[in-house]
């Protein structure tokens, strides 16, 4: 009993956010009163110019106008942290515009690399768990912190490629990066699921070897199987099994801030505004309950 | 070189559908004959394909509607360095379709280019040259209906840029007084619709 109710008080603590991408002003309306948080993925709202990558004017304005109804988090692509040729300056251009813009809670990344010597490989690979690597991240993760004074998360992505043999588990890989920086983590339960279903990832494994601790955001998604894999597109409402597992990590994760429900921009007229609603009522209500 | 900078680069040619090292290591040649690369590099292809139909509508429904869009995106994935943003992404697809040996696709293309370019506020003024109607052409590739014939005795110069309203002029030209006053770059009138001439006039 005693349990239950520190368990459901942790839940409590837990706010809701949804993703946001700008362009849907009547959504972005809709989903206020739902939510906590609103996460902007920098590198979506933005265009480039002749003078580098800005913030586009019209998101820029619609996010002046939430006001104190919701504060934002920032959630980038673009960063590609783990490029052995270094992390993206254009994407801290950018950040750095919006931190001078706005009040944003914290902002986090994906662990993850997107360009290999300045070249697009025009989706996202998880990182090599070597020493080799953890060193790289973690001095850039420093970088980073230093840079902008407020909490830098980084995420866990699924694994596209077969996994490359390293020195550190998955877990472990995580657990010894946030011991090195202080940095906190996100953890998506929606990529666990995917990895489990493509490859046999043993998430209760995993689970019991990460450090709670250190998992300041949950992510839920929900997406689609094809050719027999499933993919991390989040153009779908949580399946019941992802909303379950979010809810299993938050009993035991005592630092969680947010549970963020992401949907992309294009999946929108897909689900529909209201059912986008209806999953958010849903899942706050599993989180409060 | 590091170990992570050849799995990297490694990685990087196999997404890219370049050959990696004979001699590469056991995990990139696995990773080589995987459905996974198949599966990542569908990924990458699509989210390309995705960004150019929104951003480069007339050019990718020609594209589609002569069977060889995704074939494009595919090369030009492979064989370019794409930006992962969409604005410098199709401003480079654009200028690689507008070599396209086929001269409507090359000629749509530098149009269109020329057009998102002014858009975008850029000041150049970009003048090309077309044997049909050019807005009946335009108007077809958006609606999949014929496309207009191409036509003997005149040509039609669209003429692009942000000083124009609506950001683009078009003048029927004869045929002989176009040749005096600009140097072509296209084939001779045919069947086929095509731009004769694309020029920057100036900036």
């Amino acid at each position: 009993m005693a349990s239950a109710q520190l368990s459901c008080a942790r839940k409590s603590r837990a706010a809701l956010a949804a993703s946001y991408q700008g362009g849907e002003p009547a959504l972005l309306e809709a989903i206020l009163p739902l939510v906590d948080y609103i996460e902007i993925t920098p590198d979506t709202i933005a265009e480039l110019t002749h003078d580098g990558s800005h913030p586009k004017p019209d998101t820029v304005a619609e996010l002046e106008d939430i006001g104190p109804d919701a504060r934002l988090i920032a959630h980038g692509v673009g960063l590609s942290i783990g490029s052995h040729d270094g992390y993206s300056e254009c994407y801290l251009h950018l950040l750095d515009q919006l931190f001078s813009q706005f009040d944003i809670s914290w902002h986090s990344e994906h662990l993850a690399y997107t360009t290999v010597d300045g070249e697009s490989l025009g989706t996202m690979l998880a990182l090599p768990r070597t020493n080799e690597m953890l060193d790289l991240v973690s001095e850039r993760v420093l970088r980073v912190q230093q840079r902008y004074g407020v909490p830098f998360l980084l995420e866990n992505v699924v694994h596209i490629l077969p996994d490359y043999d390293g020195e550190y588990s998955d877990a472990a890989f995580l657990n010894q990066l946030a011991a090195n920086t202080g940095c906190g983590l996100i953890l998506d339960v929606y990529n666990l699921e995917c990895d489990a279903f493509n490859y046999g990832f043993d998430i209760a494994g995993f689970l019991s070897e990460l450090n709670f601790e250190n998992v300041r955001e949950i992510h839920l998604a929900g997406g689609v199987r094809h050719r027999g894999f499933q993919l991390d597109v989040h153009s779908r409402a949580t399946a019941d099994s992802t909303l379950q597992l979010a809810n299993l990590v938050l009993a035991q994760a005592p630092n969680v801030r947010a549970v963020t429900y992401e949907f992309l921009r294009e999946a929108i007229p897909y689900l529909g505004q209201s059912a986008i609603c209806t999953e958010l009522t849903r899942i706050g209500h599993g989180l409060r309950s | 070189m590091t170990d992570l900078t050849q799995l990297q680069r490694g990685l990087l040619n196999l997404m890219k559908g370049r050959p990696i090292e004979a001699h590469a290591d056991y995990y990139l040649q696995r990773v080589a004959v995987s459905n996974e690369l198949l599966l990542a590099k569908e990924i990458a292809l699509w989210w390309r394909a995705f960004g150019l139909e929104t951003y480069c509508i007339f050019t990718s429904r020609l594209l589609n509607r002569l069977g060889i869009f995704d074939q494009a995106v595919e090369t030009f994935f492979c064989e370019c360095s794409t930006s992962p943003f969409i604005e410098k992404l199709s401003q480079d697809f654009l200028a690689w379709m507008s070599m396209h040996k086929d001269p409507l696709v090359a000629s749509v293309a530098r149009f269109e280019r020329a057009l998102i370019k002014v858009k975008r506020g850029d000041s150049g003024i970009y003048r090309l040259d077309w044997s049909c109607n050019p807005e009946s052409l335009l108007n077809a590739i958006l609606q999949g209906t014929g496309f207009p014939p191409a036509e003997i005795h005149q040509i039609y110069r669209t003429t692009i840029s942000s000083r124009i309203p609506g950001l683009v002029s078009c003048e029927r030209v004869e045929r002989t007084k176009a040749s005096e006053s600009s140097s072509r770059v296209g084939r001779a009138p045919s069947n086929t619709v095509s731009c004769m001439d694309s020029r920057h006039v100036k900036d």
